[in-house]
C-alpha cells in the first residue's frame, strides 16, 4: 500500500515542475492508525489540510469491517503530527462557529415569529372592536 | 529620454490594475468550482476542491477554502420551525460537514427507548416478543442528557433507567378495546414486579433499585414522563384477553439499533440553480410550464399577445429533468445545483426539539475532533 502510494505521489509531482520532486525526498511522512473513526470525520480531514504546509492528505480504510482508519499526512517541513493537531483544533473552531451562527439563526426565527403572532393578535382585536360598535350601532 | 512621469508610472505599475486583465477566476472555471452541473447523463464537478492549488487566481478574494472566508461566508437561514419539523439553509459550508451532520443526526445522537419488556400476562392474540418489539419502537418525550448509560455491569437506577406499566383488560360484555400508548403508566419510583428468588425468608427484590423516586426531581417534578404520542396503537384486545407488563426505557444510540435514533429522518439537498439560457418565448415557453412537474417555471406576460418563460421557484426543482428531456427546450434551460448551499431538514421523534437536535449533533463532533487530538 506504502509503495503504491509513493508511486502515485510521483507521478502525481511529475505533473509539476522540478522544485517539486527535489522538494518531496525532504518531506516528512505521517501515518496515523486511528481506531473507531468513521468516514465522516476523514473527509473533512482531506479538506481541512488544504493549506500551504500540506502537500499530501489523504486516508485510506483497509477493510471495511476493521474499524482502522489510515491517514497519510505529507507537509512541507514542519512536523506532520502538529499540522494534524492544528487541524482537529480548527475542525473544532469551525463547529463551535456552526452551533453559535445556527443558535443565534434559531432566536432571530423565534422573536419574528412572536412578532408577527403579537401583531395577528392586534389585528384580531382591533377587527373585533371594530364589529362590535357596528352591532351597537344597528341595535 | 526617460521622463519623471513615466519613472513614476513604472514605480506604482501592477498588472491588476490593466483593464482587460480579469479579477478572479474565469467564468468556466468559476462555475466549475462552485456549481454541480446536472447533464443528461450524469452530474459534473461533483467534487469540492481538496488540494489548495486546485483553483489559483491571480487575486485570493474569491478563495472559499480559507478558514478566514468560512468564518465571514457561514450562514444559517431558518425556513420553518415547528415541535417535530425544521428546514434550514446552511450557506457557505462543504457537503463533508453536511452529511457528517447528517450521519450524526440519525446514528449518534442518543435518546430514550424501552429495551426490556417484562411480561407477567398476555392472553392477547399478539406474541410476547412481537409485543415488546412494539413496544421498543413508541418514541418517549424524555429528555436524553438527563440519562447515562446503562452497562451491562450497572444496576438499574434513577439515573439510567426509566420504567413504564402496562395493564389493560377488556371485559367480557364489552366490545374490542384498543391498547394505546396513553394506557403506559410512568413508575417513578421503579420497578414493581418481584424477582423470583430461591431463598424465601430474604426480603423480596424487584428489577431496579431506585435510590430515591424520579419525580423529586426538578425537571420531572411537574412534567411527568410520557411517550411523545399518545394515541400510538400498542394492541388490540377481545372481550377477556388482558395484557400486564413492566417495560424499562434506557438510553442508546441510533448506531445499536434504529428505535434509539432520535430523528424520524434528516436529510439535506443542494439549493438547485436554474438558469434559462436565451428567450423561451409563446408555445416553447408553455411546453416548458407543462412539461415540470413541480411547477418551478411561470408564464410572463409581455403585451402584444407575447409571452415568455420566467423560473418563478427554483427552489422547487428536484432535478428530475423533465426539461432537458424535450428536444427541443434542451438548448435553453441549465441544471445545477450551489456546492455549498444546503437546504437540511431534521424530522424530530418528539424526546427533543429538532434545533436541539442539531446543536447535540455538533457537540458529538466537535468531541470527535478533541478524542483525536489527544493522541
Amino acid at each position: 500500500m506504502l509503495v503504491y502510494i509513493h508511486v502515485m505521489l510521483l507521478e502525481i509531482l511529475i505533473v509539476f515542475n522540478e522544485c517539486h520532486i527535489i522538494l518531496s525526498l525532504r518531506l516528512m511522512e505521517l501515518i496515523c492508525w486511528c481506531v473507531d473513526n468513521d468516514d465522516y470525520v476523514n473527509n473533512q480531514y482531506c479538506f481541512q489540510f488544504c493549506s500551504p504546509r500540506v502537500t499530501v492528505a489523504a486516508y485510506t480504510i483497509p477493510h471495511p469491517s476493521l474499524e482502522q482508519v489510515n491517514i497519510r499526512v505529507q507537509t512541507t517541513g514542519d512536523p506532520a503530527r502538529e499540522v494534524f493537531k492544528d487541524a482537529c483544533q480548527e475542525l473544532m473552531q469551525m463547529n463551535r462557529h456552526v452551533r453559535s451562527v445556527f443558535d443565534k439563526a434559531v432566536a432571530e426565527y423565534k422573536d419574528e415569529q412572536k412578532r408577527k403572532e403579537e401583531a395577528e393578535e392586534e389585528e384580531l382585536k382591533r377587527q373585533r372592536d371594530l364589529f362590535g360598535s357596528m352591532d351597537i350601532e344597528n341595535n | 529620454m526617460v521622463t519623471k512621469a513615466e519613472k513614476q508610472f513604472a514605480k506604482n505599475f501592477n498588472i491588476d490594475d490593466l483593464p482587460d486583465v480579469p479579477a478572479g477566476l474565469p467564468p468556466h472555471l468559476k462555475a466549475q468550482q462552485t456549481r454541480v452541473v446536472s447533464k443528461n447523463n450524469a452530474p459534473a464537478h461533483t467534487a469540492s476542491a481538496i488540494y489548495s492549488g486546485t483553483y489559483v487566481s491571480s487575486t485570493e478574494e474569491d478563495d472559499n477554502v480559507k478558514l478566514g472566508n468560512f468564518y465571514d461566508n457561514f450562514k444559517v437561514d431558518v425556513v420553518s420551525l415547528t415541535k417535530t419539523d425544521m428546514e434550514f439553509d446552511m450557506i457557505g459550508i462543504d457537503a463533508a460537514f453536511a452529511n457528517a451532520f447528517r450521519r450524526i443526526l440519525i446514528a449518534e445522537v442518543p435518546s430514550m427507548a424501552i429495551e426490556k419488556v417484562l411480561i407477567a400476562y398476555n392472553t392477547s392474540v399478539i406474541i410476547d416478543e412481537v409485543l415488546a418489539h412494539r413496544m421498543g419502537l413508541i418514541p418517549i418525550a424524555a429528555d436524553p442528557r438527563l440519562f447515562e448509560y446503562l452497562s451491562e455491569h450497572d444496576q438499574a437506577n434513577e439515573k439510567n433507567t426509566i420504567v413504564f406499566k402496562l395493564h389493560v383488560k377488556c371485559p367480557k360484555n364489552r366490545p374490542r378495546l384498543k391498547v394505546l400508548t396513553s394506557d403506559l403508566k410512568w413508575l417513578p419510583n421503579g420497578s414493581e414486579l418481584l424477582r423470583e428468588s430461591e431463598n424465601k425468608t430474604s426480603k423480596p427484590k424487584t428489577y431496579t433499585s431506585f435510590s430515591c423516586s424520579q419525580d423529586s426531581l426538578p425537571e420531572f417534578a411537574n412534567n411527568p414522563i410520557t411517550p411523545c404520542d399518545l394515541d400510538i396503537l400498542i394492541a388490540k384486545l377481545a372481550p377477556g384477553q388482558e395484557i400486564e407488563l413492566e417495560a424499562h426505557a434506557v438510553k442508546g444510540i441510533g448506531k445499536t439499533h434504529a428505535k434509539w435514533s432520535p430523528v424520524g429522518t434528516a436529510w439535506y439537498r443542494m439549493h438547485p440553480e436554474v438558469v434559462l439560457r436565451g428567450e423561451v418565448e409563446d408555445e416553447l415557453a408553455e411546453r416548458l410550464v407543462n412539461v415540470c412537474p413541480q411547477n418551478v417555471f411561470d408564464i410572463e406576460d409581455m403585451g402584444k399577445g407575447k409571452k415568455r418563460a420566467t423560473v418563478a421557484q427554483p427552489r422547487k426543482c428536484t432535478l428530475c429533468k423533465e426539461c432537458v428531456r424535450d428536444d427541443d427546450l434542451v438548448d435553453h434551460v441549465d441544471l445545477g445545483s450551489v456546492k455549498n448551499h444546503f437546504i437540511f431538514n431534521i424530522e424530530s421523534t418528539g424526546s427533543l426539539p429538532p434545533e436541539v437536535l442539531f446543536t447535540e449533533a455538533v457537540k458529538i463532533l466537535e468531541a470527535k475532533c478533541e478524542a483525536i487530538t489527544d493522541f
